[in-house]
């Protein structure tokens, strides 16, 4: 059953052309990773499914309706930046609790156990009431993690969530998005954690000079790369 | 220089040094949250519309014109528009004018300063740009404005001193009170100096104590800027 | 109240000349500053321990007065030093060292903000540290300096505004004392206001021409 429909997207920063003519589709409960040299229009692509860039053409639909209302799209797909971005002034427990409150209506008592309950899925029970300047760069990640969640999204946006940690804390961040997965999330990873990708995608892309070059289950995709320019990508990212 | 004499200024100078602290904090109060609104707002709009034009003027003229043509204005226009204004009031409105002219350009930077990234994570959450904005970005911002503002208070004192052309009675103008009645300029001078140095030092010293508390992304207060 | 056009004309040229002083003031204290400040700054980063906290006691006592208390006490108090001074010559000195202690500041937080990483590389390469201050330091700062001093030229002219209290003929002094001689009020205020924007407008503009230009 298709969750979201992209069709045929164009974005141009001036006269640089970041999309190029993007299909995509993506099934309730897939999960999808997204790779590609840097500066192939992979995060324009998923800014552009919550709509934080608008496509100069082409149409996207979740659950097969086109997005009418900004605001009500964005409660209904999660997103997890690269450099996390959370609200430094905010506790963990608040950060994940504001959006549940301001946005869905919830009592403060409702919103703090949804956010203390996310807090206990991502493995950060105990630190609800520190900020973030107190966290390590994963457990940032976490929280970040925690408070797309807690809006309850169909859909989560991963946009390199990994790129900006040391070495030792990309692992617990990964076994929670494949945690996520197994659970039924449907998601759109952009990384270069080939790990993570064999281990939790159902189907994985290849994008260059803003279009899809290649798309294919994990198996395939590292095995019988369908496409030259991804060979020489996969040589380079995983050192043969 | 005579110490017994420069005792007996100082007594006669802590009145009006009142009324200056008064005045300046009377305008700083309402100035800075004026400044931080307008400020934001203006961060928000586009060069072409017409509220940002009027916010513009506004700061054009007053960072374009030395405050004394400003208090003029108030001094000379008032009373011709057949408002009886008091001395205080219209101190305080010449004040409330320039410091917000000035603390737009700090609202506006501060909101400015506040990263792309707390923008999108909020607005990726579902959160429109005006709650974002009040929710998230100005909070923020507010900290980073809070040792450009304590800058602000010493900039108004000095100011303030300004005011003492249109016989308001405050620091300057006393001191000027007394020396012109004894002759002994030079004693009032020293003393008025120390006054006005012992409060500006000292707010700048806990300005500059707020400023490493709370903006680790590095203060927005300027080194310059000393005249008005 | 309407706006009398004939009146406006009338007093325009005393304004006019006015502004003159205005500029001559400003530009002969900016001159005075540019002297200063780099000996100040200089010697706040590089002099002697004494040397330094003297230079730094000098800055923040200047900073923390108003400039009418400097201008006053040059007036006034000078006298009495042995140094006789006239309003205008009075007005120079004042503002070019309250100009300079300013530059002073911008000067040095301009080094500074370059970071130790250029200063440790310099001396890494034998440099002593008053030429790497000197030769390494002050160029890259010079880019960040030029701006905002452009900018302190602009506070010196509206500074200037305050000599109106010692009676040099400058654009306040000489609008206001007209407003007194002929009542005619909102006509002369618009000339000084006009007058002031133009003068500190066109500064205020090279300042940012001069951080887009250097930025870039
Ligand atoms: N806001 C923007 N303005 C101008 N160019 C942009 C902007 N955002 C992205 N680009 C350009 O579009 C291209 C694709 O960017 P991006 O989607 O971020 O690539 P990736 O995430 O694959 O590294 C890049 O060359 C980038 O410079
Ligand atoms: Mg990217």
């Amino acid at each position: 059953m298709t969750l979201l429909a992209a069709n045929n997207l164009f974005k141009r920063f001036g006269s640089f052309t970041a999309l190029d003519g993007v299909d995509l589709d993506l099934d309730r409960g897939e999960r999808l990773v997204i790779c590609g040299p840097s500066g192939s229009g992979k995060s324009t692509l998923i800014r552009c499914i919550n709509r934080l860039e608008e496509p100069d053409s082409g149409t996207i639909t979740i659950e097969g309706l086109p997005a009418t209302d900004l605001q009500s799209l964005r409660r209904r797909v999660g997103m997890v930046f690269q450099q996390f971005n959370l609200f430094p002034n905010l506790t963990a427990r608040e950060n994940v609790a504001i959006g549940p409150r301001k946005l869905l209506g919830l009592s403060r008592a409702e919103a703090d156990a949804r956010a203390e309950a996310l807090l206990d899925r991502v493995q950060l029970a105990g630190h609800a009431d520190k900020l973030p300047s107190r966290l390590s760069g994963g457990q940032q990640q976490r929280v970040a993690i925690a408070r797309a969640l807690a809006m309850e999204p169909v859909l989560m946006l991963f946009d390199e969530p990994t790129s900006a940690l040391d070495p030792e804390m990309i692992r617990e961040v990964l076994d929670v998005m494949v945690e996520l997965g197994e659970g039924g999330m449907s998601m759109i990873v952009v990384t270069h954690e080939m790990g993570f990708a064999r281990r939790a995608a159902d189907r994985i892309c290849f994008m260059d000079q803003g279009r899809i070059v290649a798309m294919a289950p994990p198996q395939q995709f590292f095995e019988a790369p369908p496409h030259p320019r991804l060979v020489r990508f996969l040589e380079n990212i995983l050192g043969h | 220089m005579d110490p017994f004499y420069m005792a007996q200024v100082l007594v006669r100078l802590l009145p009006p040094l009142g009324l200056t602290m008064l005045l300046s904090l009377t305008a700083l109060v309402i100035a800075t949250p004026l400044g931080l609104v307008l400020g934001a707002w203006r961060a928000e709009l586009s060069d072409q519309q017409p509220a940002a034009r009027l916010i513009d003027t506004w700061v054009l003229i007053v960072r374009g014109t030395p405050i004394l043509i400003q208090i003029f204005v108030f001094y000379f226009i008032l009373p011709k528009l057949g408002l009886q204004t008091p001395l205080f009031v219209m101190g305080v409105g010449a004040l409330v004018l320039n410091s917000a002219g000035y603390q737009i350009e700090i609202g506006r930077a501060a909101v400015q300063s506040v990263a792309k990234g707390q923008w999108e994570a909020a607005l990726a959450l579902g959160f429109d740009r005006r709650a974002s904005l009040l929710q998230f970005i100005l909070p923020q911002a507010a900290r980073r404005m809070v040792g450009p503002v304590m800058n602000e208070l010493s900039q108004l004192i000095k100011a303030s001193s300004v005011l003492s052309v249109i016989t308001l009675f405050e620091l300057h103008k006393a001191a000027e009170a007394i020396s012109s009645a004894n002759l002994r300029f030079s004693e009032v001078i020293v003393v008025e100096g120390i006054l006005y140095f012992v409060f500006i030092f000292g707010i700048s010293l806990i300005a500059r104590v707020f400023e490493r508390r709370l903006s680790s992304a590095g203060g927005l207060a300027d080194a310059g800027s000393f005249a008005r | 109240m309407s706006f009398d056009w004939i009146a406006f004309f009338e007093y325009l040229p005393r304004l006019i000349r006015a502004s003159g002083v205005t500029l001559q003031v400003s530009l002969l204290s900016l001159g005075l500053a540019c002297v200063l400040a780099p000996i100040l700054a200089l010697s706040r980063l590089l002099g002697p321990t004494l040397l330094r906290s003297a230079v730094q006691a000098f800055i923040e006592l200047i900073r923390g007065l108003p400039p009418l208390v400097v201008i006053a006490f040059c007036y006034f108090a000078l006298p009495k030093l042995g140094l006789v001074l006239s309003g205008f010559w009075c007005g120079v000195l004042a503002l070019g060292v309250v100009g300079a202690v300013y530059a002073a500041e911008i000067i040095r937080s301009a080094i500074e903000s370059l970071g130790k990483g250029q200063l440790e590389a310099a001396l890494a390469l034998g440099f002593a540290r008053w030429q790497a201050v000197l030769d390494i330091l002050l160029p890259q700062a010079l880019r960040r300096i030029l701006p905002p001093l452009t900018n302190e030229f602009a506070n010196l002219i509206k500074a200037s505004s305050l000599l109106s209290v010692i009676s040099v003929h400058e654009i306040s002094q000489v609008g206001q004392s007209l407003i007194f001689e002929t009542f005619v009020v909102i006509e002369i205020l618009v000339q000084m206001a006009i007058l002031y924007l133009i003068i500190i407008g066109t500064v205020t503009f090279i300042s940012r021409r001069l951080e887009k230009g250097l930025s870039s």
